[in-house]
């Protein structure tokens, strides 16, 4: 079963690449399970979206670009 | 710093903000290209970063108790605030440079990884595993410094 670092490592590939059906699917098992990853994907998407409000003139930035 | 001295050159705020990017993203890559040409960096060999992270969990891979992720209340609230871009900023001059220069170039600039590492001749798996542990990094520094008030 997957842990939290592992988790961590998915949320994080998450945002600069398409997971795959299994690394998605491995991913929101464990979220439902567990609110403190719930928080740091929650905050990793944050920490994603600084860049927009540095630039605004910026596309949103999609993980396969 | 010459962007500054061309600054009369660009009409437009945002249009300077975009020029201004593209003049530091091509420095940061100049930066890390020439710091692994003479072997000052090795994207996978800092130590330091290691321990940091390994610190936020436990052996059997959970959160270690004192490092568990907690609310920041509303997300996109936290942008309007001065108090989160001085966390922000605080906290990207406390990561280790590579990390620190690694987010910039994706979170920041908007480069792809598959850019970065044609850009940096890393394999594209050595960028995902470095933007995992800036972002673990970043992310725990910026809580502490959030919820308590004290970004060091």
């Amino acid at each position: 079963m997957m842990m939290c670092k592992e988790a961590t490592r998915l949320m994080s590939l998450r945002q600069d690449r398409s997971l795959s059906f299994q690394e998605k699917f491995t991913l929101r098992l464990h979220l439902a399970m567990c609110s403190a990853c719930r928080e740091c994907d929650r905050q990793f998407t944050l920490l994603h979206g600084v860049g927009r409000h540095y630039d605004p003139e910026q596309d949103d930035d999609e993980p396969s670009a | 710093m010459s962007a500054i001295e061309k600054n009369d050159s660009f009409a437009g705020r945002s249009g300077y903000e975009t020029w201004v990017f593209g003049i530091l993203k091509y420095k940061i890559l100049d930066t890390m290209r020439a710091q692994k040409r003479q072997g000052r960096w090795q994207p996978l060999a800092d130590e330091n970063d290691d321990e940091a992270i390994d610190r936020q969990f436990q052996q059997n891979g959970r959160w270690q108790q004192e490092a568990r992720p907690q609310s920041w209340g509303e997300p996109e609230a936290a942008f309007e605030t001065e108090r989160f871009w001085q966390v922000f900023d605080a906290c990207m001059i406390a990561l280790p440079d590579s990390a620190a220069r690694i987010f910039s170039l994706r979170e920041l600039m908007g480069l792809s990884t598959e850019e970065i590492c044609r850009e940096l001749g890393i394999k594209e798996n050595n960028c995902w595993v470095m933007l995992h542990r800036a972002r673990l990094r970043l992310r725990a520094c910026i809580e502490r410094g959030w919820l308590e008030g004290d970004a060091s």
